[in-house]
Order: C-alpha cells, then sequence, then structure tokens
C-alpha cells in the first residue's frame, strides 16, 4: 500500500512539472543589429528604395537582369550588412521600363548570427518555429524543384515555413533543407 | 478463466459500438460518396431529400450553404451555381467524428498530431482552421475546423489560397 502510494506521488508530481513545462510561454531575446522580423534586419527595411539601401551599405548596386533583360521588373543584390552576407530583394516600382527606380520587397540571410526576436535561426527545427508564432497565420510545406521544362515535384529535403502577420502583407520566411533552417527570410507577401 | 472472461466482457461493448459505427472516409475529393462537382439531382438522390434553395437561381449570390443528414451525421453542404439545375457540390464539412482521413485524423484529434501526421504535405494553419492541401492539385483540400487546437469539424473544399511554391 505504501508502495502504491509513493507510486502516485512520485505520477502526480512528474506530471505536474511535465504540465508546467509545456504551458511556459516562449520568452522574446534582446533585440539586436541582427534580428530579423516581418520588417527585414536592423536597419535594412523592406520598402526602402535602391538609394536610401546604396548610402547604408556603402555600395553601388548594379540592376543586371531589369537592365539586360527586357521584361524584367526583379532583381537581386547581394550584399554585406555590417557582418552578414545578404540577399535584397528588388521590384521597379511603377510602370516605367526604362526606370531603375527599385523597391526592396524582400531580404534573405544564411547568417547564425541572424535570429528572431525569439532567437529562432539557422540550425532550429520546426518545432522551434512553430512554438512563439501559435497565434499567427501559418503556411508551411515543401518546397517545389523543377524535374524538367515542364515538371515540378515537392522536394525531399527543402522545406518552407511562411510565418505571416495579421494583415497577410509581410512574412517570415524559414528555409530547411533536413528539417535544419538554413535560411531566414522577411518580406512582402507576393500574389496573394 | 475468470480475468479472460471479465477482459471479454470488457472488451466487448467497445466492439459492438465500432462495429455500429464504421468510420467514413474524409478525402480531397470529398466526404465518402458526397463528392466534389456532384450534381444537385445526383446528391438529392444520394441524400433521398429535395434540395430547395434560398439563393442559388434566386438572388445574385452564386454560393448557399445547404445542411442535410447522411448516414446518421449532419453535413453541411456548400452547394455553387447560377441557378438551382445547374448547381454542384463545391465543399462539404461534418462535426461527426465517425468521419476521419485515411490517416485517423477526425474529430477530437489534436494540432499537434495534424502537423506530425502531414509532415510532408502542405499545410495552412490560421487560428480557426488547419487547411491541408492535395499535394497533387493546390486547388483541392481538406479543412479541419479548430477550436483550443481541437478539431471540431472536418469537411473537404476548395483551396482559398495558397503561395506558389515554384
Amino acid at each position: 500500500m505504501r508502495n502504491f502510494l509513493l507510486y502516485l506521488a512520485l505520477t502526480f508530481a512528474f506530471l505536474s512539472c511535465n504540465q508546467k513545462e509545456k504551458e511556459q510561454p516562449v520568452k522574446k531575446v534582446e533585440i539586436n543589429e541582427y534580428t530579423i522580423t516581418k520588417d527585414g534586419i536592423g536597419e535594412l527595411h523592406i520598402g526602402m528604395t535602391d538609394a536610401e539601401l546604396e548610402k547604408l551599405v556603402s555600395q553601388r548596386f548594379n540592376f543586371r537582369m531589369v537592365v539586360d533583360s527586357p521584361g524584367y521588373w526583379q532583381d537581386t543584390i547581394k550584399t554585406k550588412y555590417k557582418n552578414i552576407e545578404v540577399s535584397l530583394y528588388f521590384e521597379r516600382l511603377g510602370g516605367d521600363s526604362d526606370s531603375t527606380y527599385m523597391q526592396l520587397t524582400g531580404l534573405e540571410t544564411s547568417s547564425p548570427l541572424c535570429k528572431t526576436e525569439y532567437g529562432v535561426g539557422v540550425g532550429d527545427d520546426k518545432a522551434a518555429i512553430l512554438q512563439p508564432y501559435d497565434d499567427r497565420p501559418i503556411d508551411m510545406g515543401p518546397d517545389y524543384e523543377q524535374v524538367n521544362d515542364t515538371t515540378w515535384s515537392p522536394s525531399k529535403t527543402k522545406y518552407s515555413v511562411n510565418v505571416k502577420d495579421d494583415k497577410w502583407d509581410r512574412e517570415i520566411i524559414f528555409h530547411l533543407v533536413n528539417k535544419k533552417i538554413v535560411s531566414l527570410a522577411a518580406g512582402m507577401i507576393m500574389g496573394e | 478463466m475468470k480475468k479472460t472472461i471479465l477482459f471479454i466482457c470488457l472488451l466487448s461493448p467497445a466492439f459492438f459500438l465500432t462495429a455500429q459505427n464504421p468510420v467514413h472516409l474524409v478525402s480531397f475529393g470529398g466526404i465518402d460518396e458526397l463528392v466534389s462537382y456532384m450534381s444537385k439531382a445526383d446528391l438529392e438522390k444520394l441524400l433521398h431529400t429535395k434540395i430547395v434553395f434560398k439563393h442559388i437561381g434566386i438572388d445574385v449570390q452564386l454560393t448557399e450553404t445547404v445542411k442535410a443528414t447522411y448516414k446518421g451525421a449532419e453535413m453541411e453542404i456548400d452547394m455553387a451555381g447560377s441557378d438551382s439545375k445547374n448547381a454542384s457540390l463545391e465543399g462539404v464539412h461534418t462535426t461527426s467524428p465517425l468521419f476521419k482521413t485515411k490517416e485517423g485524423i477526425g474529430v477530437g484529434s489534436d494540432q499537434q498530431t495534424i502537423i506530425d501526421t502531414y509532415e510532408k504535405h502542405l499545410l495552412i494553419i490560421t487560428s480557426g482552421s488547419i487547411t491541408l492541401v492535395d499535394i497533387d492539385n493546390l486547388h483541392s483540400s481538406i479543412v479541419f475546423r479548430m477550436e483550443n487546437k481541437k478539431v471540431v469539424a472536418i469537411g473537404s473544399e476548395p483551396t482559398a489560397a495558397f503561395r506558389d511554391r515554384e
């Protein structure tokens, strides 16, 4: 009987601890110059113009796709922001095909220095992404890869988790390979 | 021997309950025989009832939800069409626990189980629902309506929107 009561007490204690562990809210970490949000990283803000960004990173951008290829309105620039490598995604503003007045619509980095406000970054898994964004709209699934000229199929290794804001106009995208985050992106939600 | 008899007695009600209440399949194409694009006439034949619209063919509304009983369970059936004759089934939902996906997800299942079960599928999670998108046809989906992270209704409907991943 004594053993049985001891067993019950231990079970109760274990379940209580376990419950407390599950209920613990995810804490925000200290925000720094590399913190990624749906609006960008540090001073790199979605919506900035190419001129503003060139000044910020002290680099002259060469929009080769937009200038060299008629009909292109998007371009990507790789640059360095402080100590991290960043890809900047641009779109041409307005309908003027000669214009190179570009707007930042997204950015992406693989730097381990860059984390979300909840401390999620490169190397973390899907569970770490989902827990803090419990109340946000999320879509997730395998990326599609081009098999040949006409066929795309879901990747067996590449996966994305898109955490959207409540207005569905901006998002943070976590790109995973073999279930681990390999890069983080932020940007405008396009084409929905 | 006594223990064996007791064990059998305990199992028997569970067996009979299961036998009397078979589980029906929810798929991307519909719920059991209630399948997408089924005509109103076929639906009436299957349900042994006459469907009377309040909007389709009467006002400008092209979609309408009707309630019906199918295999003893309440169904919400979304119909679409410009008039009563050409209306067809667009989506169907139920709160009955007797309708499940082939993986066994249904009313009462929790959010984490859905995420784990459909790890290789496309999922759209919002505060009120989880949409499982057909990977072979992004326009079809199974929708789990959620409350307190538990499924309270399950159904099949066209995918509202999904980001192009190509």
